[in-house]
């Protein structure tokens, strides 16, 4: 029973350390005095079994072996993982589903063309008013340290250092109604319990 | 935002090193130095020194610098609300919700209506009773429902009483754009409309000029979140004439930017007399066109 053990804690660690380097001792050593301590030593040790002669080489073989497994399995490419979110339920794709054709006019055609490139100027243009504000804004705070530095370096150190109750940052966003105040939900209020460490 | 900025900074400092500065008018602090003749003096800011290399470290660092180093705070209150959408993009909202229903399938909900009003037609055409479905919710039934429980619940809404009386000292006014605090503080001897401003103590950073400020000037009830340590606007002013001295040439303030968090403003009463909510284009109607050129970046409607 102890020789098999060892054995195949052996064979294991010389295996498994390839495929796992550091789960490989853990799964089969044990200890007497501590479950905690990986060592290895053999449990309900009455008497040792003498090793036979040609148990090396058998040894040496079957290592061989699985090395040449092992090998071929790293040699193999990575295969690609299948994405559940582009699976379509069958269900969806019945004929049943399907809503009836809809013809748009040229008009209509037109008219929805136009309204796209509108709106692609829209966003353009919010995008450069967004754009130059921040710009605006980093440009201010950066004459402010230049005179920050001009004034006191010792101040300046201080104002550069990163504020780490800051991050992370929260904040709830804007709703499409403000809070009522005093609100009696009809369906009872919800309190997270959720245990955060 | 002083994370991108640092290495700015760094660049800055390493141009200061990489060139030492050997005659005082190319110094970065010449300001300091304008009294210094041959002697060698150390700048009693970066440790720079000039000239001859003797021990006249004892008079540099004893200057201070003119100006009075303040510290103003600009507290934003955030939208409660969502802005309203322009005509742009309501007419493009409608556009993408036509497009997404004609690409999109049948829903359980939809076929099933469609089902039961092929089966009601049959029914009424064959003659039977209506009442033996009793039992079943029809599709029909289950939106009549869904749009008579969304019936009974009411917002509140976008427009506040504070709106309709334009009360500028409420914060719940405008509730779909950002407000910011101005105070009526004094300055001297007058009463000035700015941000919440006050100079700095021996051993204090910026920062904590500013939470002092913010504390003394609205009362402990206003809970703010600071962003970050570092300035993020800047302005100079020169005391008047009369009371302008070598020493005391006038004050620097620097602008720290908070958020609101919550509870309302208390003014003190001696310091600041009334305070305000406003949006910046309100802000033309306060403050002076130099203070609101520094301003105005901070003051933003993003």
């Amino acid at each position: 029973m102890t020789s098999v053990l060892r054995f195949l804690s052996s064979q294991s660690t010389a295996v498994l350390s390839q495929l796992c380097p550091q789960g490989a001792r853990s799964l089969f050593t044990f200890s007497r005095t501590s479950p905690l301590v990986n060592t290895l030593v053999p449990i309900r040790a009455s008497h040792l079994r003498k090793r036979k002669r040609v148990d090396p080489k058998i040894e040496q073989a079957r290592e061989a072996r699985l090395k040449k497994r092992i090998k071929r399995l790293l040699k193999k490419d990575k295969e690609m993982v299948a994405v559940e979110d582009f699976f379509v339920m069958p269900s969806l794709l019945e004929q049943v589903r399907e809503r009836p054709p809809v013809s748009v006019s040229f008009e209509e055609q037109e008219r929805r063309a136009a309204l796209e490139k509108e709106w692609s100027r829209f966003r353009r243009q919010q995008y450069l008013a967004e754009e130059a504000a921040m710009s605006a804004m980093v440009t201010s705070q950066q004459r402010a340290l230049q005179e920050l530095r001009a004034e006191s370096e010792e101040l300046f150190q201080q104002a550069v250092q990163v504020d780490p109750l800051l991050i992370p940052y929260q904040r709830l966003g804007p709703t499409e109604t403000p809070p009522i105040s005093a609100y009696d939900p009809p369906d009872g209020k919800y309190v997270d319990l959720t245990p955060m460490e | 935002m002083a994370a991108p900025l640092v290495r700015n900074a760094f660049f800055m400092s390493r141009n200061r090193l990489a060139k030492p500065a050997l005659v005082a008018s190319s110094h970065a602090h010449k300001g300091l130095l304008q009294n210094a003749v041959a002697a060698s003096m150390r700048c009693c800011v970066c440790g720079i020194t000039t000239g001859r290399s003797e021990s006249e470290e004892n008079s540099s660092q004893a200057e201070q610098s003119p100006w009075t180093l303040m510290s103003a705070v600009c507290v934003v209150r955030r939208p409660l609300i969502a802005a309203e959408l322009s005509d742009v993009e309501q007419r493009y909202k409608a556009h993408l919700e036509q497009l997404f229903l004609e690409t999109s399938v049948l829903s359980d909900h939809e076929i099933q209506l469609m089902e039961e009003t092929v089966k009601l037609k049959k029914r009424q055409r064959m003659g039977y009773d209506d009442d033996e479905d009793g039992a079943l919710v029809l599709a029909a039934d289950k939106e009549d429902m869904a749009a008579d429980k969304l019936q009974e619940f009411q917002p509140a809404g976008r427009l506040t009483e504070a709106d309709m009386t334009t009360n500028r000292s409420s914060q719940l006014r405008k509730l779909d754009v950002p407000l910011f605090l101005l105070v009526k503080q004094k300055l001297g001897d007058k009463a000035v409309w700015m941000m919440p401003q006050g100079s700095r103590q021996e051993g204090e950073t910026l920062r904590q000029t500013a939470e002092r400020i913010l504390m003394t000037c609205c009362g402990t009830h206003l809970r703010t979140t600071f962003y970050g340590n570092a300035p993020c606007g800047f302005y100079k002013y020169k005391y008047p004439r009369t009371v302008r001295s070598e020493n005391n040439v006038g004050a620097k303030v620097f602008f720290f930017k908070a958020e609101l968090s919550g509870g309302e403003v208390e003014c003190n009463g001696e310091d600041v007399e009334e305070f305000a909510w406003v949006t910046p284009e309100e802000m033309k109607e306060y403050l002076p066109q130099k203070y609101l050129d520094s301003v105005l970046p901070l003051a933003v409607s993003l």
